[in-house]
């Protein structure tokens, strides 16, 4: 994939004025940063071979709680707090039905998707929470060396979910799992555990995500993290990750989002109307997967590592 | 083309992979009336010739041309050539009937779309009837057992009519009586002028066939010569490079205390009140005929599957059902099923190695951060422990080993601590002579250092030579426990066809 983000890059520096300045780039790593956060949890996620569906509303869920926290007792920090509890607890109810029920996790996610949606409007009565104080606003805009503090801390971020994912026994058990669910309970893999892990971790980092879009929006509504959801999955796949699980990194994620984001941002940067946005979109989306299959197809085969 | 031109000939073919040789210079021909057997250890390029020739993979030098002419590349080209493969792994759809796998290339009438189920029965019955199958046209693959499938496939390659057939390991799975119905289903072939390419390691089977047999070696034709005129020895030399020592290594002495008892074992489906002691160094084999329910009781003692009944292990109560209580308690599995059960085959091997104590190789007993050196150092060790033979290294794919070396994996995991009880389903099945007898060699030292080891083997021969006691399975029950003295092969076969003692 990282070919693909290459050309693409190349190729759009090239048609519009403006790409590669410096503000330009702080403006597309701002845009893909709330993709990105929850995309590590997905990562993790797909690559034990499951889905996590419910990304969306946990974000608005979490965004929701934490917005009502700082505008009722006036604490920034306990509505992070909380806000983060709220994904992670969600995170581990779900973990906990994929692990022990003998339903897919595509219906048991699902699911979730439409409880924790209702259930945040419900509790939201449907409105917007605002205004936040202008310092937690500032998260997502303002920064050291003008990138905000929530590009820093997505960077960051990444590069410890992958040491985690490849430095940690925990990590190297997702990617067992993923690989061969019956080898690894053979082995004494505690599947249920490590189920339940991956799935809460996806509730935390879309807490997050809920947070900064809070942050960026200056307020949250119970349905703004829903139309993201596709953004999340599809950045996570398009890097290379496997739907199957077992193969993937934090890094083919990272080269995903940017994917979607540079693209995104260079068709505004054309001036291309949204609907043909939508299908320039699309149509990249499948050159840049199928390219990447094609490399594959081209070399000779060997045996994956 | 000519009438002399060979059915099937291998001319200098080279195949190397990401820089491996896998067969190098090979070169042979099958005539038609002729049975030709490939002989070899694993990973001597067998399986890689045999995949050249049906078309899966493409030489990297050299040709195979079929009755004089080159084929078309790919799977069609020999196909169309009249050549067709039993392939060893079952290749069937297991949700389709057997007719239904059998025409799965043609299932239709000229340019109708629609499939004719009847038509489909007629011209199947006749070919499972050449086979020996004594199942229906009609039946699920799914429903079938093992060697059952066997005979599937044997039906599925007859089905074209071809000229010459490609055997991959055919009876690795099958029971006496249906490896007996093979050999005829060859000879047959051969007497019907089709040219027969015989891959197998059983050297009776080699002996009985007669024809050539073609030895390889390390990616290279190392003896091609009429069957008659080597012995097993001297093929096994041929294979090997060097002498074997013969026969089985004598049993070391067992202690007297108990290490598993398992009291009134049951699934309510498969197994029916089973009990048995293993002691402290002792090889307890399980014999019976296949779906007498011997795979049952590993995995049941194992914990995965059948909760009714007790087992201690050194005298402590084992909670049922529980994969991870098992290991605890110093319990190691096997499995027969090693490409679904027993390793990563798209991981690195490494981490098919350390994946059972993951948690000695990182800062702590639950996980955490991992010690890289310590987890190198660790499966180094194991993979000498076993004499894995892996040319890529550790970091490479555990798809990129033969049978033989993923068994030993399979085994080597277990190895890091000294298991307390060991379970070997089928330990040696589908493996060379080398990698077998050093399996062998394995469990004898297990079982000196005083691990309990529970054998389960379709071989005879195997488990009359490596145990200590035999239990014998008939229908889910334990027909009976023989002693080394009494274990002959007459005496299990009575047991397990429930003819009593």
């Amino acid at each position: 994939m990282l070919p693909a983000l290459v050309v693409l890059i190349v190729v759009l520096s090239v048609t519009t004025d403006g790409l590669l300045t410096s503000s330009n780039i702080v403006n597309v790593l701002s845009q893909s940063t709330v993709v990105a956060i929850a995309a590590i949890g997905a990562t993790f996620v797909i690559l034990t071979g499951g889905i996590d569906l419910s990304i969306g509303s946990v974000i608005g869920a979490s965004g929701v709680a934490g917005a009502w926290l700082i505008t009722s007792v006036h604490s920034v920090a306990a509505g992070i707090v909380f806000a983060l509890l709220v994904g992670a607890g969600i995170g581990v109810a779900v973990g906990l039905l994929v692990a022990k029920l003998p339903v897919v996790p595509f219906a048991v996610t699902l699911a979730g998707l439409y409880v924790v949606s209702g259930g945040s409007t419900l509790l939201s009565h449907g409105r917007t929470i605002a205004p936040v104080p202008a310092g937690f606003i500032n998260f997502s805009i303002d920064g050291p060396g003008g990138v905000p503090y929530a590009v820093w801390m997505t960077l960051g971020l990444y590069v410890i979910a992958q040491i985690a994912l490849t430095r940690t026994a925990w990590g190297r058990r997702v990617l067992l799992l993923g690989a061969k669910e019956e080898v690894a309970r053979i082995n004494g893999v505690s599947i249920g555990r490590v189920k339940t892990s991956v799935y809460a971790v996806a509730g935390l980092f879309s807490g997050l995500a809920g947070v900064v879009l809070t942050s960026e929006l200056a307020g949250a509504g119970a349905s703004m993290g829903s139309p993201l959801l596709l953004n999340v999955v599809g950045g996570v796949v398009l890097g290379g990750t496997s739907l199957f699980g077992g193969r993937g990194s934090l890094l083919r994620t990272a080269i995903g989002v940017l994917f979607l984001g540079f693209l995104s941002n260079g068709m505004s940067l054309l001036g291309l109307a949204s609907y043909d946005q939508q299908m320039v979109t699309g149509a990249l989306i499948l050159l840049a997967a199928s390219a990447d299959g094609l490399v594959r197809w081209v070399r000779p085969r060997t045996a994956t590592a | 083309m000519t009438s002399q031109a060979p059915a099937i000939a291998v001319r200098n073919v080279s195949k190397s992979f990401s820089g491996v040789v896998a067969v190098q210079d090979v070169s042979f021909t099958v005539a038609g009336g002729e049975v030709v057997a490939l002989a070899g250890e694993n990973g001597a390029g067998k399986s890689t010739v045999k995949n050249i020739i049906g078309g899966i993979l493409r030489p990297d030098a050299g040709r195979v041309e079929f009755g004089g002419t080159v084929p078309a590349a790919g799977t069609r080209g020999a196909k169309h050539s009249g050549v067709a493969t039993v392939h060893q792994e079952t290749s069937l759809f297991p949700d389709l009937t057997v007719a239904e796998n059998i025409l799965i290339e043609r299932l239709r009438t000229g340019r109708s779309p629609v499939v004719r189920p009847r038509r489909l029965r007629r011209i199947v019955a006749p070919l499972l009837q050449r086979v020996g199958a004594r199942f229906g046209p009609d039946t699920a693959v799914r429903d079938l057992a093992a060697g059952q499938r066997q005979l599937v496939e044997i039906a599925k390659a007859l089905a074209a009519d071809p000229r010459a057939v490609v055997f991959d390991e055919p009876t690795a799975s099958l029971n006496l009586d249906e490896r007996e119905l093979v050999m005829q289903i060859v000879e047959q072939l051969r007497d019907d002028g089709v040219a027969v390419l015989y891959i197998s390691h059983y050297l009776e089977e080699i002996a009985r066939l007669g024809g050539r047999v073609v030895v390889m070696r390390d990616g290279h034709v190392v003896g091609d010569r009429p069957t008659g005129e080597l012995d097993r020895a001297a093929i096994e030399l041929l294979m090997v490079g060097h002498e074997l020592a013969q026969g089985y290594p004598a049993l070391p002495q067992p202690r007297p205390d108990v290490m598993l008892s398992v009291r009134n074992l049951d699934d309510n489906a498969r197994v029916h009140g089973i009990s048995f002691d293993i002691a402290q160094g002792e090889i307890f084999g399980l014999a019976g005929l296949m779906g007498s329910g011997r795979t049952e009781v590993a995995r049941a003692v194992f914990g995965l599957g059948g909760n009714a009944g007790q087992i201690e292990v050194d005298g402590k109560s084992l909670r049922r059902g529980d994969v991870r209580a098992a290991i605890a308690a110093g319990m190691a599995f096997v499995t027969e099923d090693r490409a679904h059960e027993g390793l990563f085959l798209d991981r690195p091997i490494r981490e098919s190695l350390s994946n059972v104590v993951l948690g000695s190789v990182s800062v702590s007993r639950w996980g955490g951060w991992l010690r890289r050196g310590a987890e190198r150092r660790l499966t180094r060790e194991l993979a000498a422990k076993v004499r894995l033979v892996a040319r890529g290294g550790l970091e490479s794919g555990g798809r990129s080993l033969s049978g033989g070396n993923q068994q030993k994996i399979v085994i080597g995991k277990w190895l890091a601590g000294r298991p307390r009880l060991i379970i070997l389903d089928e330990p040696t099945r589908g493996i060379d002579v080398g990698a077998k007898a050093e399996i062998h060699r394995l469990l004898i030292d297990l079982a000196q250092a005083g691990s309990a080891i529970l054998l389960i083997s379709s071989e005879m021969e195997e488990v009359l030579g490596l145990s200590h006691r035999v239990g014998v399975m008939h229908d889910g029950r334990l027909a009976g426990v023989l002693d080394r003295s009494q274990a002959t092969q007459e005496a299990v076969i009575r047991l397990a066809t429930g003819g009593g003692r």
